[in-house]
């Protein structure tokens, strides 16, 4: 017993020997590396793998590849250049990807379960570290695959950025086209953010204009112009029932629901002027909020409730304010927030409330750009003219705009850094006034 | 003049002296003014050397007296004759008184020749004493300046050899300079290398770093490892953001970069890089 207590002393004291005897390593060099490249990472989609009853007419990999392509941050590899097509984090052969300078690949199966039930596996691997990150399964009908497509890529997209993906959001917004008459027909539309299944929510032969989204995505607020007298109505887009809120005499326009969604800032003229007001969407209660004999107009909500950002040419051009606000009303005096240029206008704020996104006069041309309130620093997004209704994705990282484009109106996505442009492939005709859905509630 | 030397012949010896003290004199200030000439080296040097004579300095022996060459005799003055007496005496007692006379004047002359010998010898002893003197005093002065000139020869030599020992030094002193340059100038040429390639290996990974929004405020600190051929082998996380999404960037930063870029093997600096912490983002 006593001889093993002394072993033990003798080799803790031997073991402390050696770590003192081991020489000291050099110091060695520090490089800092304070920023990295804003560019698109490699990434590879595998198709995924089929098996049992009809195949969907959804190509689920591609769709994924297309909504990673429009954040700006992924390039994935092309089809035509996968080296192997596993369809489980097993079957990968690490090593070729790694040649092939691949970070990240999705892989996936989709099996019949039954007629009206797909099941859908994904995994999303880490090629460099050599394991999994994300690994899920989905049970839905047939018709659902696109979504949960984009379900995947939001994940895949959170996996690898650390921001929330915004894929399976919506869009709203107006096409103008004619019929066999030549007659204008006006359609308000939503469809998914990639401008997929496209539906028509309300037609009319007057203009329709400002649709907005309420803050749970259900419902849509739109202005008709109709016979000259402006409507404002509000549309659940499940159950496609419409409601008229407001009718004033003059404008009725440019409608924002608060983010609590109880009520709703709009722009009234009833009063000989057009001035921001604060509806409660259920007692119908006006708050006034502008009172400038110049034109108020635009109304964004802070994401926190706190003010209002508007468009207003109180100092002799169309430029953005600010103004606090409470339940009864303005706090202050509205404060000027853009000074760059003769025109700024029509401002959405990201949702972390730091940067508004707005049309911006610069050179002769309407711009979109981007406003960062902390640093005040401008940055110009696009180089086409006639920009117009920006509107940030709920994950403040890309906006949709309306530009022209061979003589017609069309959306366009890009990532805030404006890096790369995604004209959304719509119906002929104009298509304008995009509205960007908030995330969807969970079901 | 002649007549008066004859009548008094100590006058002779008495200027003989007189000449022969003269010269002695005559010589021995000779070589004081020599001296005075040719002053001799400081007398400090001189103990110096006194204190560990050099071996080859000949020895002042005392010279041998005997050895000495005889004085040349001087010519002896023929002694004078004695004037006869006027009165005759009587041829007998005059033959005897004459005998007599002569005799004592013999004994008289012997006397004279005796003691004019003797002042002689005396006077030949004085100038061989005084020449014994002067050659010792000589043999004094040629071994001192036999001293002084090896003491001179040695301290020229000495000189010499502390000149060419001091050369040796300025040459050492000048080598080990230029080799300070010299290394400092490697050192330039390493650091400059080494900063190269750090830019270098900068750009790399900056370039295989995806940013991402969520990265702002945040760093995360790598510890890497490398083969020569800037292979990385290991890479740790020495000091996390907190967020897994920043540190699997950095990493990954890191993994698409290897091989990094290192300097050439013959530059040595291998173990520069062998190791390297990778600090990523920035607190703003």
């Amino acid at each position: 017993m006593n001889c093993k207590k002394h072993l033990g002393y003798f080799l803790v004291s031997w073991l402390a020997g050696i770590t003192f005897v081991t020489p000291p390593a050099q110091a060695a060099l520090t490089i800092h590396i304070t920023q990295g490249v804003e560019g698109a990472q490699p990434i590879a989609l595998v198709p995924f793998s089929f098996q049992g009853g009809v195949k969907p007419a959804v190509n689920i990999s591609d769709v994924i590849a297309q909504d990673l392509t429009i954040s700006g941050r992924f390039s994935p590899l092309p089809v035509s250049e996968l080296i192997e097509r596993p369809d489980d984090s097993s079957k990968i052969d690490y090593s070729l990807w790694r040649n092939k300078r691949i970070d990240y690949l999705v892989v996936g199966k989709i099996q019949t379960i039954d007629p009206q039930t797909v099941g859908v596996q994904f995994e999303l691997v880490d090629i460099l570290k050599g394991n999994r990150l994300v690994g899920r399964q989905f049970q839905t009908r047939p018709t659902e695959l696109r979504r949960v497509a984009h379900m995947i890529s939001d994940q895949v997209y959170e996996a690898i950025t650390g921001q929330r993906g915004a894929f399976d959001t919506y869009l709203a917004y107006v096409t103008i086209t004619r019929d066999q008459h030549n007659k204008r027909i006006h359609r308000l539309a939503i469809a998914d953010m990639d401008g997929a299944n496209e539906q028509v929510i309300y037609e009319s032969l007057w203009p329709i204009i400002s649709p907005a989204w309420s803050p749970d995505a259900t419902r849509v607020a739109f202005v008709v112009i109709n016979n000259g007298q402006a409507e404002l109505y509000v549309q659940n887009i499940y159950t496609k029932y419409t409601q008229k809120i407001a009718a004033f005499p003059g404008l009725n326009n440019a409608p924002a629901w608060s983010p609590d969604g109880r009520r709703m800032a709009l722009t009234l003229s009833k009063d000989g002027n057009a001035e921001i007001y604060i509806m409660d969407i259920d007692t119908k209660k006006l708050t006034r909020i502008t009172n400038n004999y110049s034109v108020d107009t635009e109304a964004a909500w802070l994401p926190d409730g706190s003010g209002l950002l508007f468009t207003s040419d109180r100092g002799g051009h169309p430029q953005i304010y600010r103004v606090n606000i409470n339940d009864r009303g303005a706090t202050g005096p509205a404060q000027r927030l853009t000074f760059d240029g003769d025109y700024n206008a029509r401002a959405s704020v990201s949702p972390d409330g730091k940067r508004i996104a707005m049309v911006h006069l610069v050179g002769g041309q309407f711009h979109i750009s981007v406003l960062d309130l902390e640093h005040d620093q401008l940055t110009v997004l696009t180089d086409t003219d006639l920009d117009e209704s920006p509107s940030f994705a709920p994950n403040g990282g890309m906006i949709v705009y309306e530009t022209k484009d061979q003589g017609h109106n069309v959306l366009v996505i890009t990532p805030t850094d404006g890096r790369v442009k995604y004209p959304l492939n719509l119906q002929s005709g104009d298509v304008r006034q995009p509205a960007w859905s908030p995330f969807k509630r969970s079901e | 003049m002649l007549s008066l030397l004859r009548h008094h012949p100590g006058y002779l010896i008495a200027a003989i002296i007189v000449h022969l003290v003269f010269l002695v004199l005559f010589a021995v200030s000779f070589h004081w003014t020599e001296r005075a000439i040719n002053p001799l080296p400081t007398l400090i040097k001189i103990h110096a050397v006194a204190e560990s004579p050099p071996a080859d300095l000949p020895k002042p022996n005392p010279p041998p007296v005997e050895a000495s060459p005889p004085p040349k005799p001087t010519p002896e003055p023929t002694p004078e004759p004695v004037p006869e007496a006027v009165t005759k005496p009587p041829v007998d007692t005059v033959r005897a008184q004459q005998e007599a006379q002569r005799r004592l004047e013999d004994e008289r002359k012997k006397v004279l020749l005796e003691q004019e010998r003797e002042k002689q010898r005396r006077k030949e002893l004085e100038k061989k004493q005084l020449q014994v003197q002067r050659d010792e005093q000589l043999r004094n002065e040629k071994s001192f300046r036999d001293q002084i000139l090896a003491e001179q020869k040695y301290l020229a030599q000495e000189q010499k050899r502390r000149e060419a020992e001091q050369f040796l030094l300025q040459q050492e002193q000048k080598r080990r300079e230029a080799e300070v340059i010299a290394r400092k100038a490697d050192e330039q040429q390493k650091q400059t290398i080494i900063d190269k390639y750090i830019a270098l290996i900068d750009q790399k990974v900056r370039q295989n770093w995806y940013q991402q929004p969520s990265f702002n405020k945040k760093i995360c600190i790598l510890k890497i490892k490398m083969l020569p051929t800037g292979e990385v082998v290991n890479v740790a996380v020495v000091s996390s953001s907190g967020d897994p999404i920043f540190d699997r960037s950095v990493e990954h930063a890191i993994t698409k970069s290897s091989p990094l870029p290192l300097p050439p093997i013959e530059a040595q600096l291998f173990d520069v890089f062998r190791e390297l912490n990778f600090k990523f983002g920035s607190d703003s």
